[in-house]
C-alpha cells in the first residue's frame, strides 16, 4: 500500500517537473567551471548556489568589485536588488549590468529565479543584505533547494549576498570577515578591496554519478 | 504522375521542360474565412455565410439538413434550426486570399492570383521528383493554416482550374481527354458568370451533361447558336485553351484580423485568435524568406477606442512558439478598462538574422526568450525598476536612467528617466570636494527614497542624529561636500557628510536648507 502510494507520488512529482520543463526549457549545457569574482583567490562555482555573507560595508564592496569584473569581459550580469538600495555610480563607465530594483525581498526571489531559469546570463546576484530580517524570514528554505535545481544543468553562477548565514542548501558559502570604521572612507578603494577577508567556510563536493 | 523507378530525369523534363501549372483553390473560401479562427467545435456544427439577405455558401452539414445556396436566413433556419448564420468577414476573407498568394508565391516565383480564392502557378524550372507528392505538401501546408485546398496540375491554367473541382485534395491531370470526358458541366461555373446558367440550360436542353459531350460539339456550331460565351466555354471544356499569367508578386503587408460577435471578457479566446493568427503569419513569412522583426497587436474596444502595442523582436524569427510566448507573456498582466470587440495582427517582416557565434562569446544566446525573461521580470517588479543604468549628465546625485539590454552589446536608449530629472547640474568648486566616487571609500547603499533626520549640529557639524536608520551620538563626522548646480533655472544646493555613529555603522547624511536626510549607508551593524 505504501510502496503503491509512493509510487503515485513518484508519478506526480515526474509529471510536475516535466510540466515545469515544458513550460521552461532548460538550454542543454553542462554545468561546472570557475568565475573570477576580481578578488585575488575569490571564485564563484557556475551552477551551484553560493551565499556570501557579511557587514553590508563588506557586502557592498564585494558586489561592486564581483559586478565590474564579470562587465569588464563584456559580459552582462544581473544584479537583483532586494532592497534597491544599489547605487549605480558604482558600475564603472561604459559597464552594462543588468539592475533589478525590488521592494521587497519576496519579489526579488521571484525575479531572481527567472532569471535563472533563463539561463542567458553568466552571473546572477541576489543582494539581501539590506533587507529587514522579518523579510528574510518569510524565505521558505525550499526556494533555495529550487535554485538548487534550477542551476544543475546551467552555466549561470549565482551568488546570495545575505547579512548572515541563512542558505541552507548553499554548495559554496563565502563569509567576509572586515569591519569597518569611518577611516575607511578616506581610504582607496583597491587598499579596501586588498584588506577585503573572504573564507570560503562551505564547500560540498560535486555529487559524481559517473 | 508517379515517377517510373530511376526516372527522375524524365520527371523533371517533364514538369521543367514542358510547361505545367498548378491550380491553388480554396472552396466555399468565404464560409472557410467566416469559420476559420473558431474552434473546432463550431467548424462541425452546421453552418451558412448570408450575403445581402441569402445564403452564399454553406457547410455539408447544412446542405445535409435541406438548406440550399439562394435561401433566405429565415427559410434556411425553418429547415435547421442549429444552423449557425454567419456574416461575411471581409477582413478574414482579404486574409485568406493574401496567405494563398503568399504559399503560391513561395512556392513558385511565377504566379498569379486567378481570382481571391484560386492562385494559379507556373512550374517552370521546379525540380519536382513526384508531382502528386508536390502538391499534396502543399494542401498540408495550407490545410496548417486553417485552409481547406484543392490543388490541381495540368498542362494549361484553364486545365488546371478543372482539376481542383475534381480534386480530393490533389489532382494531377496526364490524360487531359479522359479527364474532361467525365466531368460535369457544373464544373465550368465561375463566379460572377451570370450567362452560365443560361447557356447550361440550353446544353442539358440538348442532352449534354459532360464536358466530353460539350467538346464534341463543332465550334463553329456552338458559334453560331451559343455565341463567344459558348465559344469560350467549348475551349476551356476541350483543355485547349492556353494564356499567359498575369504575374504577381507576394503581398508584403501581412496581417490577420477578426471581429468578434459579443465583447470579449477574458483572455482565453483571444489567445486562442492570436495563436492562430501566429501560426499564419510565421507560416508566411517564412514562405518569403523571411522573418518576423515586429508584431503590432492592436485592438479595437467596446467604447469605440482601442489599445494598440508594438513587440519588438530581439533577434527577428519565424518561429510561431517564439512569438506567440511573447505575446502570451504581455497578456498575463494586460488589464483593459474596456472589452475588445475586434483583434488585429500585423507582422513586420525582416531579414533573418544570422550570427556566427564566437569562441568566447558575450552575446546574450536566445536573445527572444531573454526578452521573454525581461518582460516576466518586469510584471513581477514593475515596468520601470528593470534595465541597465546610465548616469544622467548631472552632480546632482541618485539621477539615473534605466535602458532596456540590447543583445549585442549596446542597450536601447530612450529608457525611463527615472528621477523625472532633465536638466544637467554642475559641479562647484567648493571645499572639499568629493573625489570620483568608485575611487575611494566603500560603496553606498542608498535608502530611496531618502530618509528625513532631526540633526542637532554644533559649528555646523553634526552632534546627534535622530531618524529611522542612524540615531544617537555621532562619534565621527568627514565632510561637508557641498554640490549644486542648474543656477540658471530652479538652481539646488545640497551638503553630504559622512558619519560613524557612536554605536557603530556608517551613513551618509545630507542637508538641504534645514532640512536633513540620511540618504544611504556605508556599513550597518
Amino acid at each position: 500500500m505504501q510502496t503503491q502510494q509512493n509510487e503515485a507520488n513518484a508519478a506526480k512529482i515526474a509529471g510536475l517537473r516535466a510540466l515545469l520543463a515544458e513550460k521552461f526549457p532548460q538550454p542543454p549545457v553542462k554545468a561546472g567551471g570557475l568565475l573570477a569574482t576580481g578578488l585575488p583567490g575569490v571564485e564563484l562555482r557556475r551552477g551551484v548556489v553560493t551565499e556570501v555573507s557579511g557587514s553590508s560595508g563588506s557586502g557592498a564592496l564585494f558586489l561592486e568589485t564581483l559586478l565590474n569584473s564579470v562587465a569588464e569581459t563584456g559580459a552582462l550580469p544581473a544584479l537583483v536588488d532586494g532592497a534597491g538600495g544599489f547605487d549605480p555610480v558604482e558600475v564603472r563607465p561604459g559597464l552594462r549590468v543588468l539592475w533589478v530594483l525590488c521592494k521587497e525581498a519576496q519579489s526579488a526571489v521571484k525575479a531572481a529565479d527567472l532569471l535563472l531559469r533563463d539561463g542567458n546570463l553568466p552571473l546572477v546576484v541576489l543582494d539581501l543584505q539590506m533587507n529587514p530580517a522579518s523579510e528574510l524570514r518569510r524565505i521558505p528554505a525550499t526556494t533555495w533547494y529550487r535554485f538548487q535545481r534550477i542551476l544543475e544543468h546551467s552555466t549561470v553562477a549565482f551568488a546570495v549576498l545575505t547579512p548572515k548565514a541563512m542558505v541552507a542548501s548553499a554548495a559554496e558559502r563565502i563569509e567576509l570577515r572586515n569591519r569597518w570604521s569611518l577611516g575607511a572612507m578616506r581610504r582607496r578603494r583597491e587598499e579596501l578591496r586588498q584588506q577585503l577577508e573572504a573564507e570560503c567556510v562551505v564547500r560540498r563536493a560535486e555529487r559524481k554519478i559517473a | 504522375m508517379r515517377c517510373p523507378p530511376g526516372g527522375t530525369e524524365d520527371c523533371v523534363r517533364r514538369v521543367g521542360g514542358v510547361v505545367m501549372f498548378c491550380a491553388l483553390s480554396i472552396p466555399d473560401y468565404r464560409l472557410q474565412a467566416a469559420l476559420r479562427y473558431r474552434g473546432e467545435a463550431d467548424a462541425v456544427k452546421p453552418a451558412a455565410v448570408v450575403d445581402a439577405g441569402a445564403v452564399v455558401e454553406l457547410n455539408a452539414a447544412a446542405l445535409n439538413a435541406g438548406v440550399a445556396p439562394g435561401m433566405s436566413p429565415t427559410q434556411a433556419l425553418a429547415r435547421c434550426l442549429k444552423l449557425q448564420i454567419l456574416s461575411r468577414a471581409p477582413a478574414a476573407e482579404q486574409a485568406l486570399a493574401e496567405t494563398l498568394l503568399g504559399i503560391a508565391c513561395g512556392a513558385s516565383a511565377y504566379a498569379e492570383q486567378t481570382a481571391a480564392n484560386v492562385c494559379t502557378l507556373d512550374m517552370r524550372g521546379l525540380r519536382i521528383a513526384e508531382v502528386e507528392a508536390w502538391g499534396m505538401t502543399l494542401a498540408r501546408r495550407l490545410a496548417s493554416l486553417q485552409m481547406e485546398a484543392r490543388v490541381g496540375i495540368a498542362a494549361n491554367p484553364d486545365l488546371a482550374l478543372l482539376a481542383t473541382r475534381a480534386a480530393e485534395p490533389v489532382r494531377v491531370v496526364a490524360d487531359s481527354t479522359a479527364f474532361l470526358a467525365g466531368l460535369p458541366l457544373g464544373a465550368l461555373r465561375e463566379e460572377g458568370n451570370e450567362s452560365f446558367a443560361g447557356i447550361a440550360e440550353i446544353l442539358h436542353g440538348w442532352g449534354i451533361a459532360t464536358l466530353g459531350g460539350l467538346s464534341r460539339l463543332k465550334k463553329s456550331d456552338v458559334a453560331a447558336r451559343l455565341g463567344p460565351e459558348g465559344v469560350r466555354l467549348w475551349e476551356r471544356a476541350g483543355g485547349r485553351s492556353t494564356r499567359l499569367l498575369r504575374l504577381v508578386r507576394a503581398p508584403e503587408r501581412y496581417e490577420e484580423a477578426f471581429d468578434f460577435e459579443r465583447e470579449l471578457e477574458s483572455a482565453q479566446p483571444l489567445l486562442f485568435l492570436l495563436r492562430r493568427f501566429v501560426d499564419a503569419l510565421a507560416s508566411r513569412v517564412d514562405a518569403a524568406g523571411l522573418a518576423v522583426a515586429e508584431l503590432r497587436l492592436v485592438l479595437p474596444l467596446s467604447n469605440g477606442g482601442g489599445y494598440e502595442r508594438v513587440f519588438r523582436i530581439p533577434s527577428p524569427t519565424s518561429n510561431a512558439d517564439v512569438l506567440f510566448r511573447i505575446l502570451d507573456t504581455h497578456f498575463e498582466n494586460l488589464r483593459l478598462e474596456h472589452a475588445p470587440v475586434a483583434v488585429r495582427l500585423a507582422a513586420e517582416p525582416a531579414k533573418p538574422e544570422r550570427r556566427q557565434f564566437r569562441l568566447f562569446e558575450n552575446a546574450v544566446r536566445d536573445p527572444n526568450r531573454f526578452a521573454e525573461t525581461l518582460a516576466r521580470v518586469m510584471a513581477v517588479v514593475g515596468s520601470g525598476n528593470v534595465g541597465v543604468p546610465e548616469m544622467k549628465p548631472t552632480h546632482r546625485p541618485d539621477r539615473f536612467a534605466l535602458t532596456m539590454p540590447g543583445v549585442d552589446g549596446t542597450d536601447e536608449k530612450g529608457g525611463e528617466n527615472r528621477a523625472g530629472f532633465a536638466g544637467a547640474g554642475g559641479l562647484t568648486a567648493q571645499t572639499p570636494r568629493r573625489s570620483v566616487p568608485t575611487g575611494s571609500g566603500l560603496p553606498l547603499r542608498r535608502y530611496r527614497p531618502p530618509i528625513s533626520a532631526q540633526v542637532h549640529a554644533e559649528h555646523g557639524r553634526p552632534q546627534y542624529v535622530v531618524s529611522d536608520q542612524a540615531h544617537g551620538v555621532v562619534a565621527g563626522v568627514m565632510g561637508p561636500y557641498r554640490v549644486s548646480g542648474e543656477w540658471w533655472e530652479n538652481g539646488w544646493s545640497t551638503e553630504e557628510w559622512d558619519i560613524q555613529m557612536a554605536a557603530g555603522g556608517i551613513f551618509r547624511i545630507s542637508r538641504h536648507g534645514e532640512e536633513w536626510q540620511v540618504e544611504g549607508s556605508y556599513e550597518v551593524v
